[in-house]
């Protein structure tokens, strides 16, 4: 099973769906969820953060159709053993990234720290 | 019998108050996970602010103990009150009184922890909640073969219980058989057992707490927390199981109110005995996992009075308790607030039936003999019995020679009204104020009758009015 925290604020202009998404997504990326790992079932999960099956159905649906997991009746939801390399970044990242890039510009952030973020978050 | 339930009261609520005490108000605060119901973090240990957070301990910690010391006191001192009524009246608002007071000073503490935690710049990270994904709805520990056998087994005995009454099983020659008695009481235990079964896995599915990142640890933490309130729901169902066979066989065998009665003040310290081991299985986890909370899921504004866990956003209907033991539900779920709604409607009843039972005990009974019917009043209840279908009518001096066994009805120190046995004359209705030596014994065709009015004089002219 996977071995990974995640936080989810309420509060947050980002739906829950979509943190749950990015989250799972980021566990994948940083190895925190290994291919092929189980992950807990909708019910589960629901119950255990809190919030509607839903919510939780919705992220699953997501991830799935993304192709970064896939489910099936029997054995719940896994992470896929291969995901699909698409090798470039989405427009709607490509932008998200450049506004963040513009914000620490602006306050002051120097190049070299971006890059060092990049290193750390994507692995040298 | 007053003072039967006055000790069974004390056995109750003296523990119950203790209990609390060693809980919720620890003199070592530093290791402690909560203080005041507020999430105990580093910022709290370091320099003056330290000091500050000793201070509240030290003095809520002190006013607590002072109500602990006073209830016990004045709960061994209700021991001595005369009267069923008046005991029953003391303790039912006391119980209330003291289980509010020794929550005073945790309440007022929590308000000061918020504000310290204010003052410090520290804000809640509100809506904000931490989930293992490795443990999401995979950390159980109740086994379920141990509690349901105590509750199938419950079960048995009620049915047996059951057929005892109904006179299809040939167990015991008691008079009690066939009253129904011992099945109203096996049934309410098997009840009893059920609910604690439902409780057991409530407690089993409770949201698991992340302390650490470390998935095994938060495992291990959540399982230890959960075999402890499981086992204190398996020792019940033992408990009210075993309690239950031995209630049945004195139906059956030895029949005794007294037997019964110090049988149930020993359930009930007994369960106070299961209690007390949780607390100090509860402290034994927390000081084992102390040093590996890294994480915490700041949740204290959430927490009204650290008690009352009131989150809109939160869809879980129960939670773990911050104050006391177990679990404990959200206020903002439409069901809690159904049970909120519950347990004020409780509140009222209680109050109404200790009014209840005080009209009992001194609204004084009346026989009137008119229209050819003597009728035996008090309060609402009327026995109406036509004087031509008297077949005999005797005067008795002496009340307290009659040997009269309650089967169902009110059986108080001063009243006695409702279905009962009398050794001579068997099942028999029985009207009978005690605070009067005589009595009117009625025989009709179907049945026979005990009745008195609350003096001699009213007696003795209902019964020459009969004689007429």
């Amino acid at each position: 099973m996977a071995d990974m925290i995640i936080k989810i604020n309420e509060l947050s202009d980002v739906p829950i769906y979509m943190q749950i998404r990015n989250q799972i997504v980021m566990g994948i990326s940083s190895g925190e969820l290994a291919a092929g790992e189980q992950l807990p079932t909708v019910r589960a999960l629901a119950l255990e953060m809190g919030i509607n099956t839903m919510t939780v159905s919705k992220a699953y649906q997501l991830l799935k159709t993304e192709g970064y997991i896939m489910t099936d009746r029997k054995n719940g939801a896994r992470v896929r053993m291969e995901i699909q390399k698409q090798a470039s970044i989405p427009e709607a990242n490509k932008a998200e990234l450049k506004r963040i890039v513009s914000e620490a510009r602006i306050s002051g952030v120097k190049k070299t720290e971006i890059m060092a973020l990049v290193d750390e978050y994507y692995g040298k | 019998m007053s003072m039967i339930f006055g000790l069974l009261m004390f056995i109750c609520l003296v523990p119950t108050v203790w209990i609390y005490f060693l809980h919720i108000y620890p003199k070592q605060w530093k290791n402690k996970k909560l203080i005041f119901g507020v999430k105990n973090r580093q910022e709290f240990q370091e320099g003056e602010t330290a000091g500050t957070v000793d201070q509240f301990v030290k003095k809520y910690r002190g006013q607590a103990l002072v109500i602990c010391v006073a209830t016990t006191a004045l709960s061994a001192a209700f021991l001595l009150l005369k009267g069923l009524t008046a005991q029953t009246a003391v303790w039912t608002g006391f119980v209330m009184v003291a289980i509010v007071a020794i929550m005073i000073p945790y309440a007022v503490g929590n308000h000061e922890m918020k504000a310290l935690k204010r003052s410090l710049g520290i804000k809640s990270e509100e809506g904000v909640s931490l989930t293992d994904l490795s443990n999401a709805g995979s950390v159980h520990s109740l086994n379920p073969v141990s509690i349901w056998t105590p509750c199938l087994l419950g079960l048995a005995v009620a049915i047996v219980a059951l057929l005892a009454d109904l006179k299809v099983l040939p167990l015991g020659e008691g008079w009690y058989v066939g009253t129904f008695l011992m099945t109203a009481m096996a049934m309410t235990f098997a009840a009893t057992g059920f609910l604690m079964l439902v409780l057991g896995y409530v407690m089993d599915r409770l949201k698991n707490e992340v302390i650490s990142t470390d998935s095994t640890v938060n495992a291990n933490y959540n399982r230890a927390k959960k075999k402890n309130m499981t086992d204190l729901m398996v020792l019940f169902c033992w408990v009210n199981f075993v309690f239950m066979i031995l209630w049945c066989g004195s139906f059956l065998f030895l029949y005794s109110d007294l037997l019964i009665i110090i049988s149930f003040a020993v359930y009930m310290a007994l369960i106070m005995i299961g209690i007390l081991l949780f607390v100090a299985r509860s402290k034994k986890i927390e000081a084992r996992y102390e040093k590996e909370m890294t994480l915490l899921e700041d949740d204290d504004d959430q927490w009204i009075l650290g008690m009352l866990y009131y989150n809109p956003k939160d869809k879980r209907l129960n939670v773990e308790k911050r104050a006391g033991v177990g679990g404990t539900i959200n206020y903002a779920h439409p069901m809690g607030k159904v049970f909120l709604a519950i347990g004020g409607l409780s509140i009222v009843a209680t109050f109404v039936a200790v009014i209840f039972l005080g009209m009992m005990e001194n609204t004084p009974t009346q026989l009137r003999v008119e229209n050819g019917q003597l009728t035996c009043h008090q309060i609402w209840d009327e026995y109406v019995i036509d004087v031509d279908a008297i077949q005999d009518c005797t005067f008795g001096e002496k009340l307290s020679e009659l040997q009269l066994s309650r089967i169902a009805g009110v059986g108080m120190p001063s009243l006695l009204k409702g279905d009962f046995t009398e050794k001579t004359s068997g099942k028999c209705k029985v009207f009978l104020s005690l605070q009067s030596e005589c009595y009117i014994k009625i025989v009709t065709a179907d049945r026979t009758y005990y009745v008195n009015a609350a003096t001699e004089e009213e007696t003795r002219a209902a019964f020459e009015a009969l004689e007429k």
